[in-house]
């Protein structure tokens, strides 16, 4: 072995320092990594049958509440379809939506309107599914509801993932809504849906009620409350804010007391014997069972619940959805927390 | 309501009374108001200035007290001192009126942000000129581009993208292809001659996506503007006004409003104004004609009445910048305005943004992470223009790396190294010839370090 000092007499080649500027990656870390290429992996696909069957117990429950549902209105029409008897037990369509853990019955209402919007109108049409407790970030659409079909399960559903627009395409071409109902779902989508938001995440309702529910059933550590909880209201904030630049509570509450006395008027003055299975039913349900399963001093801020109790419409057509349609049951967050008059 | 009624709008533009929709739909209705009941008086003012309105936007209706925000709540407080016109409205048409109401603004005002903001020719072609004329110069900087980013997110849902940029040939792309957003004057379109394989290769794909992306979008903006032509069409029927045989309602004037600027504005590229006399020819002519009846020549509204907002002054400009440059670094300005007709016990009992918003901590963030940015390129500026060899120096005496250049670590690794290459040659030797002596030498490197050399023999 040649000395060292030997070595550069060897080196004939002039010794230049390279030209860099200031942006290049210092050359022992760039041979590193030369030495480890990165490797990209292929997309996954989508889980599909990620999703886990409720157990036994679970299962005949949510058949029974099928059966006695569908037996109530085959009563009521005087025949009807049948209740699909060669189906398999497990074949059930699944239904990502914000629920409490073990709210895994269809019957269980959520505590976020747009997805019991599309529970009620589920049930009411007759679909089965049973309910996956879900947030946000785990449905890649970042939206919830989603439903995840079953193959065996029947019912209308082809592809394996439908998000909540696709619902709404579908009930849109199942539907019966004409040009008026097309104009009141405005009103539910408009006025009721910033009233709601400025009630749950503006008022001290948020800490009473939604942060429970939303919030106090993914973590428990104290920190990841706090961040999430003011990400969430910040996020509501801006949601309101895409209305107009500045939130103004007494048109948001002039506004929805406005909407929901329309509403009022156009289901009291319709006829009797129309069935309540339209999806502008269901989203109304949606908000009013919300409003009014809760006791009065349940609420932090009982402004809307208040307003929506005053209209004997309203009550009206959530009793009837809820005795004849969608026999529907408080969240388990409020009632676990007695908030409800069980 | 008492002492002279004023009702504040955005300015005249686009060859209408105002530039927003609901500004026009509260001229027009307050014009057919005074129509029907004479002893009902007011002015009418452009002004600029949102910071007295309640929701941060005009058009916003004040008396000497109180100030109204809103198309809707201006009708309720005007019908609660007996001024309206739609008293000649059954109990099923009232009941029915505020869905109407919420109908048009909720999806007129899509296909608005859609057609004169969204839209990148039709919103720096007229729009902003249109905002250039009715506002202050510190104005123009805030006011349209808020206004315009609004609409976007309103409207990003939907999907749409190629309204933004629409000429396949001025559009520029990055390296890799992706569009790198409005067209500028330094790529207009490349001649196969002049660009490279690859840059050919990025437009054509480019070009692919746009108009695949096209396509989807010219089929998503007909059915938006089905949805909100055929109802009303349906509803406007063979009568002269949307819900009354005879007379206006609140309805048609929101509804003029709305479709004024969609089938009047005189923008570069009138999709809408096209949909609308191609396929709804009965709306057309409704709103042609109430529109000529309230703004034409014989119309109902006088236009002297309009006067504008004084101008401001320097110092108020002045004052206007600075806090709009302050809003940026900490959020003060009131986002939710409180109900004043409630009796509320704590001050607090809404959230709006409160003072010290999550702006300081992520002010805090950026500055650490542009601290950290700074000092990162200082120091390699530093190590270049110095030159010394150290532990970034190319090291051209042996051709590979040394161990020992990377600290205690590496020197450990190089120990080790040697280690394993001291038993290697012993054992060589040992083959050789059937013995090895190991001989430790103290050698002087060049750098003047003191390192130690094993001879095996």
């Amino acid at each position: 072995m040649s000395k060292p000092s030997q070595a550069t007499s060897d080196d004939t080649s002039p010794r230049t320092k390279p030209t860099r500027s200031i942006l290049s990656i210092p050359p022992s870390l760039k041979r590193l990594f030369d030495e480890f290429p990165l490797v990209t992996y292929a997309a996954n696909e989508l889980p599909a049958r990620s999703v886990s069957v409720p157990n036994k117990r679970d299962r005949a429950d949510i058949h029974a509440f099928y059966d006695a549902h569908l037996s109530r209105r085959r009563s009521s029409e005087g025949g009807g379809r049948g209740g699909g008897k060669g189906q398999r037990d497990d074949a059930l369509h699944a239904f990502f939506s914000w629920a409490g853990e073990g709210d895994v019955s269809p019957n269980v209402a959520s505590f976020n309107p747009g997805c019991l919007r599309w529970q009620a109108y589920l049930v009411s049409q007759g679909i089965k599914f049973h309910v996956v407790p879900s947030n946000n970030h785990a449905s890649f659409p970042h939206s919830l509801p989603l439903v995840a079909s079953h193959p065996h399960a029947g019912g209308p559903f082809a592809q394996p993932i439908i998000t909540s627009e696709g619902l709404g395409k579908w009930a849109k071409k199942s539907g019966e809504m004409g040009m008026k109902e097309d104009a009141f779902m405005a009103l539910v989508d408009g006025p009721v849906r910033r009233a709601w938001l400025f009630s749950m995440y503006m008022t001290p309702n948020f800490e009473k009620l939604t942060v429970p529910c939303y919030i106090d059933a993914h973590t428990s550590s104290p920190i990841i409350r706090l961040f999430s909880a003011r990400e969430l209201r910040q996020a509501a904030q801006a949601e309101l804010l895409k209305y107009k630049p500045v939130i103004d509570e007494r048109a948001i509450y002039s506004d929805a007391e406005d909407a929901f006395q329309a509403l009022d008027s156009y289901f009291s003055r319709r006829e009797e014997g129309t069935k309540p299975t339209t999806l502008l039913d269901a989203a109304v349900f949606a908000y009013t069972y919300l409003l009014l399963e809760l006791a009065e001093d349940g609420w932090a801020d009982r402004r809307l619940a208040d307003m929506v109790r005053g209209l004997e419409g309203l009550r009206a057509h959530k009793e009837e959805i809820r005795k004849g349609y969608f026999r529907a049951r408080p969240p388990g967050v409020w009632r676990r927390s007695k908030m409800v008059d069980v | 309501m008492e002492g002279p009624i004023a009702l504040r709008v955005w300015g005249k533009g686009l060859g209408l009374p105002s530039v927003d929709a609901e500004c026009i739909a509260a001229i027009t209705y307050l014009a057919h108001t005074s129509e029907s009941n004479p002893d009902f008086t007011y002015t009418i003012i452009s002004d600029y200035d949102t910071d007295s309105s309640p929701n941060g936007d005009f058009p916003v209706l004040s008396d000497t007290f109180k100030k109204t925000a809103g198309y809707g709540s201006i009708i309720k407080e005007l019908e609660n001192v007996g001024f309206g016109i739609n008293n000649s409205l059954s109990a099923e048409q009232q009941s029915e009126l505020p869905a109407w109401t919420s109908f048009i603004q909720q999806r007129g005002q899509e296909l608005l942000d859609l057609y004169l903001y969204a839209s990148y020719y039709n919103y720096w072609d007229q729009m902003s000129p249109a905002f250039t004329k009715i506002l202050p110069w510190y104005y123009n900087y805030i006011i349209p581009p808020a206004r315009r980013a609004a609409a976007i997110a309103r409207t990003k849902y939907l999907g749409i993208r190629s309204l933004d940029i629409d000429n396949l040939d001025d559009v520029p792309t990055d390296k890799d292809g992706r569009i790198s957003g409005k067209p500028s004057a330094t790529t207009t379109s490349l001649s196969p001659a002049q660009s490279t394989p690859q840059q050919v290769l990025d437009q054509q794909r480019m070009q692919k996506w746009l108009r695949v992306q096209k396509h989807s979008d010219t089929f998503q903006l007909y059915q938006l503007s089905e949805a909100f032509f055929r109802p009303l069409n349906d509803l406007l029927g063979e009568k002269k006004y949307l819900l009354n045989e005879d007379e206006p309602t609140s309805l048609d004037c929101l509804a003029i409003g709305y479709l004024a600027p969609m089938l009047l504005a005189p923008v570069t590229q009138p999709w809408l104004a096209d949909a609308l006399k191609q396929r709804f020819p009965k709306l057309q002519k409704y709103t042609a004609r109430f529109h000529g009846q309230t703004f034409g020549h014989q119309g109902i509204f006088s236009k002297d009445i309009m006067e504008s907002a004084p101008s401001p002054s320097t110092y108020e400009g002045i004052k206007f910048m600075s806090q709009s440059i302050s809003g940026w670094v900490v959020s003060w300005k009131n986002t939710v305005t409180p109900d004043p007709t409630i009796n509320r016990t704590s001050p607090s009992h809404f959230y709006s943004t409160p003072f010290l918003s999550s702006a300081p901590i992520q002010a805090i963030a950026l500055s650490a992470t542009v601290i950290a940015g700074l000092a990162f390129a200082a120091s390699k500026y530093i190590l270049v223009q110095s030159g010394d060899d150290n532990v970034f120096t190319h090291d051209k005496r042996k051709g590979t790396v040394r161990l020992t250049d990377m600290g205690e670590a590496g020197a450990a690794l190089a120990a080790f190294g040697q280690r394993r290459e001291i038993d290697a040659g012993v054992e060589r030797e040992r083959q050789r010839t059937g013995r090895a002596t190991v001989v430790e030498v103290d050698v002087e490197g060049e750098n003047g370090d003191i390192g130690r050399q094993v001879l095996v023999s």
